[in-house]
């Protein structure tokens, strides 16, 4: 893993830290993810959770449902943010403008505003690290494809394979 | 003369098989497995480290295929779509050791259906070496392959069949660039 990519991605984890050690005794869980839904990382907060939770284990799984059933049938894009009852706490879910999005699961109700001020906190900090997240993996992987390619080209390549491998 | 690139890559969840592949290739193959150099990087400088496989392949002076592994696992999907962008076809190798492990690679074989839908692509069949591994109908149904993308058998570790996979990735792009171009 490239060391800019990694060390981004270290950022968004610790800020996600700091989020649940803003409010340990309410904050289950806590993911950041791109623009698509992608989990970029996530943590959970192992006080309140127990370990052989499956809900919890398996979260970038959970995120792709969250996406196909709910997510999908509004436009993800124009969401700002969603509240929304799961089996296992409350899910509240923030757009990072257009840079991604933060989910976090909660205990009670009665904390819904001061975690939403929270989550609120850290927009930009996460908004500056997803941004450059992204044009550093977008000049990592090179190559704007830009002249055609004809079947000639990949009737060359085939040949070329032909008489270069010993098959 | 400008350079012409094809670009290829090799899909597949956690330890399908993806650099076993391209390591297998690039036995036979005159294939660079050198770090791709960086777009940003005015200095010419490489990076040493990359979270992807990569090979490159001299064809012509003016004709090159690059190589690029994808990293299986889940928690680098937010690259996926980066770097698959501008390929001109995908090869999915998944796991045929056993059903459990070709059910493991729906979620990212749809993912590249989705975010890919014409981008011409061979689905590999890899470990059919193993005793228990899955037939290709089963293969077909579980990962809900459409009736004209071809499931290939695998054993990544064997030259030949690498490298005819390989080929036949090449003939499925060469046969979708003649389609196009009729369209046109
Ligand atoms: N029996 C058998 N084992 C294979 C074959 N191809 C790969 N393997 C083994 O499968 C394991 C995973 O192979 P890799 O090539 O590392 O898988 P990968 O897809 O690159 O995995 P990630 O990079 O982690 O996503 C290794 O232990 C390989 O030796 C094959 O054709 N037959
Ligand atoms: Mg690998």
């Amino acid at each position: 893993m490239n060391s800019d990519i990694q060390r981004i991605i270290n950022e968004v984890r610790s800020s996600a830290e700091e989020i649940i050690s803003e409010s340990p005794d309410q904050i289950r869980a806590v993911y950041i993810m791109d623009r698509e839904g992608t989990v970029i990382t996530y943590v959970t907060n192992t006080i309140l959770i127990n370990a052989g939770n499956t809900f919890f284990a398996a979260p970038p799984r959970f995120i792709s449902s969250l996406k196909g059933g709910l997510v999908s049938t509004l436009p993800i894009g124009d969401v700002n943010y969603i509240l929304m009852q799961g089996v296992d706490g409350i899910i509240q879910l923030m757009n990072i403008r257009d840079a991604g999005y933060i989910m976090v699961i909660i205990n009670s109700e009665a904390s819904i505003g001061l975690i939403r001020i929270i989550l609120e906190k850290y927009t930009d900090r996460l908004y500056d690290l997803l941004r450059k997240l992204l044009s550093v993996s977008e000049e990592e992987v090179i190559e704007v494809i830009n002249v055609e390619i004809t079947p000639k080209d990949i009737e060359d390549v085939i040949n070329f394979i032909k008489s270069k491998a010993v098959m | 003369m400008p350079i012409k690139t094809i670009k290829i890559v090799i899909a597949g969840p956690y330890g399908a098989g993806k650099t076993t592949f391209v390591k297998t290739l690039s036995e036979v193959l005159p294939i660079e497995t050198d770090v791709p150099i960086m777009k940003s990087s005015i200095d010419g400088k490489k990076s040493t480290t990359v979270a992807f496989d990569y090979g490159r392949m001299k064809v012509r002076e003016d004709l090159v295929v690059h190589l690029f592994g994808i990293p299986g696992q889940e928690r680098f999907s937010f690259m996926w779509k980066i770097i698959a962008r501008g390929m001109h076809g995908y090869l999915f190798i998944v796991d045929s050791s056993s059903e459990e492990r070709v059910k493991e690679a729906l979620g990212m074989y749809n993912f590249f259906r989705e975010n890919f839908p014409s981008t011409p692509h061979v689905v590999a069949a890899n470990k059919q070496d193993v005793p228990t591994a899955v037939d290709i109908p089963t293969i077909k149904s579980i990962l809900k392959v459409p009736y004209e993308v071809k499931v290939m058998p695998l054993i990544a570790t064997n030259r030949r069949s690498a490298l005819f996979v390989l080929v036949t990735l090449l003939e499925e792009i060469r046969s979708y660039l003649i389609e196009m171009s009729r369209l046109r």
